[in-house]
């Protein structure tokens, strides 16, 4: 999938890390190399959520 | 629609040199042969359902489809996909144009029809392209350049067909990255998708930071959102003309590996 804009959680490079390897999160039924800092605020989780489940979807 | 009066006259020559037997009939620019004529151009890069939508302006069109021709000629990974794709299915690949939301396109793979006579299902490798997002090529190459400058997307050189072209790439990418597993799985490989993009996600940054001096991790910020999206980008990112670290190494490690 190539989406289209930069999700709110990717807005701030404090609030999200880059991982060396893909880890699975069940919520997603997916892998995923990005997971959220605690300085990440109630908005940019739910974009990440966004964002990984419409990552699932196609 | 009214047609002016010069227009009507020069209809009417041509006509007559028709019929006269001077000029061949007029027909190249109708819909019906545009529509045809593009889904040849799909179908010689492989693809085996093509639904093109109206909303594409021809020349659009006509550059993914050139596009996908160029890379199915130098990679082949639709042909690959068929050779070595899921075994026990009849294995085709689809080219559609659907609007798939905030997606300028995907790659899936999909289950178009049940189990078939002789018990296989048929599995189609299918890219999508979103017309709501593709169609207007000058507001693309805008958003795309909004999203490259934040290092979301991997540059590309400033020529609006890469622009163009970058969505269509991406989506082979994902293509070429599943056919190189399926292919590795008919030689043996055991393990799952994800343990294998992830090996060559490995393997690629290893090239980049070795041979390319790359610092960080990933060919964008995108690409860091899976080693799926890593892998699209920075294929991506070797096709588009500015090829970045990732891109390069993408290139050695496709060489390497005996994929171009």
């Amino acid at each position: 999938m190539e989406y289209v804009g930069i999700p709110y959680f990717m807005t701030n490079k404090d609030w999200y890390e880059s991982l060396d390897e893909d880890v699975y999160i069940p919520e997603f039924d997916d892998y995923v190399g990005i997971v959220l800092t605690d300085k990440a605020p109630e908005e940019a989780i739910e974009s990440y959520r966004e964002f990984y489940s419409c990552m699932n979807e196609s | 629609m009214v047609k002016s009066a010069s227009y009507m006259a020069k209809y009417r020559i041509r006509i007559k040199a028709q019929q006269k037997g001077i000029q061949k009939p007029y027909q190249a620019g109708s819909s019906s042969d545009t529509k045809k004529d593009l889904k040849n151009m799909f179908e010689a890069a492989g693809f085996d359902t093509v639904n093109v939508s109206d909303d594409f302006p021809t020349p659009v069109a006509g550059a993914f489809a050139l596009q996908l021709q160029n890379l199915e000629h130098k990679f082949g990974g639709v042909a690959m996909y068929k050779e070595y794709g899921d075994q026990n299915s009849v294995r085709q690949a689809a080219l559609t144009t659907d609007d798939s939301g905030n997606a300028y396109g995907y790659y899936a793979r999909q289950h178009p029809t049940g189990v078939t006579k002789n018990g296989k299902g048929t599995i189609e490798a299918q890219i999508n392209l979103n017309p709501k997002l593709l169609a207007d090529i000058k507001w693309h190459q805008k958003q795309l350049k909004v999203e490259q400058s934040l290092g979301f997307k991997v540059a590309t050189n400033d020529n609006i067909l890469s622009a163009t072209r970058y969505t269509v790439t991406h989506e082979y990418g994902h293509l070429l990255q599943e056919s190189i597993y399926k292919k590795a799985v008919a030689g043996g490989y055991s393990k799952s998708y994800n343990q294998f993009t992830g090996k060559m996600k490995r393997e690629i940054n290893a090239i980049a930071k070795r041979d390319y001096g790359a610092t960080g991790k990933e060919p964008s910020s995108y690409g860091g959102t899976n080693s799926r999206e890593f892998f699209a980008e920075a294929f991506t990112s070797m096709n588009l003309g500015k090829p970045n670290a990732h891109g390069m190494a993408t290139r050695d490690w496709l060489k390497k590996n005996g994929y171009i």
